[in-house]
């Protein structure tokens, strides 16, 4: 049985979506499918790996499926909880931000702050809180960074659009 | 860290050993969650990797970061994590003294230790992602014969290890944004099966404020999960259900606050609506909130079915009508019936300043620290947060803390996202203990509650450097404060303020489980360029310390005083090499404290006799002979290079001393012979460090 865990941010600095964007090696709209459990090639961690059904990408390689991995879940009678890892519910509808993790894994980027769920009105809702460390606006300065709080609640296509601008920007840089 | 009487002392001060039983926590990952829990809760072994060390860099995330800053302890840090939480009276745990360990995170699934390393591969560094730190718990998912072949319970945990995150910058000293004593109490706190605080200004709270305390809700956890065989502690019930139109309210935030007290906890309403809280007598001010705002379900470890039984209704932050009384021994009944619909006010970036003070940084959401015994502002801004809102729409919860009137205003040149803020100017009586307040904002239908979301800690520590002295002179240098590396010093509070500690004097009570004095005493800490000094008693007038060994070397460090979480600003001291002094019978005289050769107080009463010896006693001798830790007692033999006249007479002879005394932490001795030809009666005696010139002030011995 595959438990099914919250989405954390324990002790998590706060990202700005262009920090967010920056971060993942692929932004992906998909449904959540099957997910299962077991160690790492280490066999310090278990954790537990989600399949996505992808219908949409937005920054990175395209592809059909992507397989998600957080720590954390079951194997045989032992569990393993590692506090802040993201939980998929199978046939949620999400936009999610992908983390290339050292282990090869791909998981969501900067904890919870990587996974909107969208709902049946088509708008994005972030599943765990965050709490971010803010600046006040600089007399006259104009504030290049977008926290991640006026996503909440936008619609799932104005989200896609601006990952994909902020994608093929930092390619230009490039 | 503290010895075991003395954390009790400390938590009194910091809590006053009020509490409730609520709390939420870690529950197995089967289809029968149970709380998850550690059977030696009454002995926990944790090891730190030797390789933490002040000074710490790492490359493995892929840029090279100095882990642990250079003047950082880390191992006091995590000494002090732990004894915060073997300090709660009501609850029945302890970790045990701090091991050191080269070995990594590993599992083996039988004997395993309690870890706490830097991330050191690229399976730790996968494992610990973007946190600061994370903790790993193994626990049996059913019971029966466990991995090491005896019988185990479902939810033990195996063993816990706690991964900091190398790409980032951590310190014990305030001189990076990431406080390690701080994550490493929050860390720990998993370790023992709990989940997150719903009250924002906890160091259980699902984000980092580097809150090092812990509050009513922790100990409300602490006292649940690991209740002591007898507490004798009086406490009643609250309960009652949750409702929004007669439908019951399914996994609410629910809060307990007593505005006189402080006292506030949170737990989450069951799926039938229904909750129950064991409290302290009081009277009570319950919130419940849905888990949209700050907290979601997601921070609290709710299943996916709790977090869809959650949303099923939309409902405002409410207000319960009244106080719930709760007696000892007495069952309260408070059902709240909840105002339906979605709030409009959004989650509002919270700080606090001086009045009118420029705005630095802030968190969203909250928390902000509110020092007491002043004015602050309580700065608020996000949506609804706006020039329509008046005193009358702001109700503030906490003993002594009060919403002044006509205060509640819009700044129009201080903005966030082109947003002008709201300021909310706050009355804060001056208070002896930490503590939480909350604030519940309304308008209209709609509200907003931020609870638990201010800390009000006690005022601002207040001192000058001329107020650091030697404690057997009372003197500096140079019509300034002074300390010397390994010397006994005291240090006063400005005067008309006494704002160093608590009330009552509060001694240490000898060594800790590592065999030196404790460097927290009743809330207080007292740090030199960020090293942890070793305490002898404090209270709200003077501290009392040993001065680190490792300020050898400099002219000037650092003081920083911290009490509950108030930390003073930093006075710049200047540092001897050496500052000898005798220890007097009395303040202002200067008979010193001396024992005759057999071992009777040398005084005008009981002289000692032409030839024989003395050992007078004081403090500041510096540098020594033989390498002694900052809070140990001093090995036999640790001689300074001083010499020593009486009447005018070089003293010395064939036992002649001067050193630190054996077994005593900074205290120091001469061990003299009497000349053959001194005078009698009162007679004048000062000691010499020869390697500054550096001398005592006279004292006087009686010679006959």
């Amino acid at each position: 049985m595959i438990p099914v865990r919250g989405a954390f941010a324990t002790l998590v600095p706060g990202l700005t979506f262009e920090q967010l964007t920056d971060q993942s090696e692929t932004v992906v709209s998909g449904t959540v499918g099957r997910s299962w459990s077991d160690w790492d090639s280490a066999h310090k961690y278990i954790w537990t790996h989600t399949e996505i059904a992808i219908t949409g990408t937005h920054k990175g390689a395209a592809a059909k499926t992507v397989v998600v991995s957080e720590p954390g879940g079951a194997v045989g009678d032992t569990g393993m909880r590692l506090d802040g890892a993201v939980s998929y519910v199978p046939g949620e509808q999400v936009v999610i931000f992908l983390q290339r993790m050292p282990n090869g894994y791909l998981r969501t980027t900067g904890w919870g702050q990587g996974k909107y769920v969208v709902d049946s009105s088509g708008r994005v809702h972030n599943a765990g809180g965050r709490i971010e460390l803010v600046q006040p606006d600089a007399p006259g300065a104009a504030d290049a960074s977008t926290p991640l709080r006026t996503l909440e609640g936008i619609p799932a296509d104005q989200l896609r659009a601006r990952v994909e601008v902020r994608a093929r920007g930092r390619q230009g840089v490039r | 860290m503290l010895s075991a009487p003395i954390r009790k002392v400390a938590l009194l001060a910091t809590i006053s050993a009020c509490f409730c039983f609520g709390y939420i926590r870690q529950y197995t990952s089967d289809s029968s969650p149970i709380p998850l829990f550690r059977s030696d809760n009454a002995a926990i072994p944790f090891a730190l990797n030797q390789s933490v060390v002040a000074g710490l860099q790492s490359s493995l995330s892929g840029k090279n970061v100095t882990v642990i800053s250079a003047h950082s302890d880390p191992v006091a840090a995590v000494r002090a994590s732990m004894a915060t939480w073997n300090s709660v009276p009501t609850a029945n745990v302890h970790f045990q003294p701090l091991q050191s360990t080269s070995a990594g995170i590993v599992y083996q699934g039988c004997g395993d230790t309690n870890v706490i390393n830097v991330a050191a591969d690229s399976a730790d560094l996968s494992a610990v992602g973007g946190a600061l730190a994370v903790t790993a718990s193994y626990f049996y998912n059913s019971g029966g014969l466990g991995s090491c072949g005896a019988v185990v319970a479902k939810g033990a945990i195996q063993n816990s290890n706690i991964i900091v995150n190398p790409a980032y910058p951590f310190s014990t000293d305030g001189s990076t944004s990431y406080d390690l004593q701080s994550v490493i109490t929050h860390e720990l706190g998993h370790a023992l099966g709990s989940s997150h605080s719903s009250l924002i200004g906890t160091n259980m709270f699902w984000a980092n404020s580097n809150q090092r305390l812990l509050s009513s809700d922790e100990v409300a956890f602490l006292s649940t999960a690991y209740p002591p065989a007898s507490s004798g502690l009086a406490v009643g019930t609250v309960g009652g259900t949750v409702t929004a139109g007669g439908q019951p309210v399914a996994f609410a935030l629910i809060s307990m606050i007593d505005p006189a007290t402080g006292i506030s906890c949170g737990t989450l309403t069951a799926a039938d609506g229904t909750y129950s809280v064991q409290a302290p007598p009081g009277s009570y001010q319950l919130i419940v909130e849905p888990l949209t705002g700050v907290i979601k379900p997601g921070n609290l470890y709710l299943t996916a079915a709790q977090a869809t039984a959650s949303a099923a209704i939309a409902f405002q932050p409410t207000l319960a009508s009244g106080l719930a009384v709760v007696t000892a021994g007495g069952k309260t009944t408070a059902n709240v019936s909840v105002t339906t619909g979605t709030t409009t006010f959004a989650i509002p970036i919270v700080t606090t300043t001086a009045v009118n003070a420029q705005v630095s940084s802030a968190f969203i959401g909250g928390p902000a620290v509110v020092p007491s015994g002043q004015s602050v502002d309580l700065v608020l801004d996000g949506a609804g947060f706006d020039s329509s809102l008046s005193d009358s729409n702001v109700q503030v919860f906490g003993p002594g803390i009060s919403v002044k009137p006509g205060s509640v205003r819009v700044d129009p040149t201080n903005s966030y996202g082109g947003v002008p803020i709201l300021r909310i100017t706050l009355n804060v009586a001056a208070s002896p203990a930490q503590y939480l307040a909350s604030v519940f904002i309304s308008k209209g239908a709609n509200s907003y509650s931020l609870t638990g979301g201010l800390i009000v800690t006690p005022p601002t520590p207040a001192f000058t450097s001329k107020s650091v002295v030697n404690a057997a002179s009372y003197t500096g240098a140079n019509g300034n404060g002074a300390v010397s590396p390994g010397g006994i010093y005291s240090l006063y509070a400005t005067n008309g303020t006494s704002t160093l500690g608590p009330a009552t004097p509060v001694g240490n009570g000898g060594y800790d489980a590592y065999n030196l004095l404790p460097t927290s005493l009743g809330g207080v800490s007292v740090t030199f360029d960020g090293i942890p000094a070793p305490l002898f008693f404090v209270y709200s007038g003077q501290i009392n310390f040993q001065a680190p060994f490792e300020l050898a070397g400099k002219t000037s460090t650092q003081v920083v005083v911290n009490y509950l979480g108030s930390a003073s600003p930093a006075v710049t001291v200047p540092v001897l090499p050496a500052q000898p002094a005798f220890f007097t019978i009395t303040p202002t005289g200067t008979d010193s404290i001396a024992v005759n050769q057999d071992g009777k107080l040398n005084s005008a009463q009981n002289p000692e006799a032409r030839g024989n010896y003395v050992t007078i006693y004081g403090t500041g001798v510096g540098a020594v002979g033989c390498a002694i830790a900052t809070g140990a007692g001093a090995a036999a033999g640790c001689s300074a290079k001083d010499t020593v006249t009486i009447a005018g007479l070089p003293a010395s002879g064939q036992y002649f001393f001067p050193g630190l005394t054996p077994t005593a932490v900074g205290l120091a001795q001469w061990t003299v012979q009497i000349p053959a030809n001194a005078p009698t009666g009162a007679q004048t005696v000062i000691a010499t460090d020869t390697a500054t010139g550096l001398s005592t002030p006279k004292g006087t011995l009686y010679i006959k």
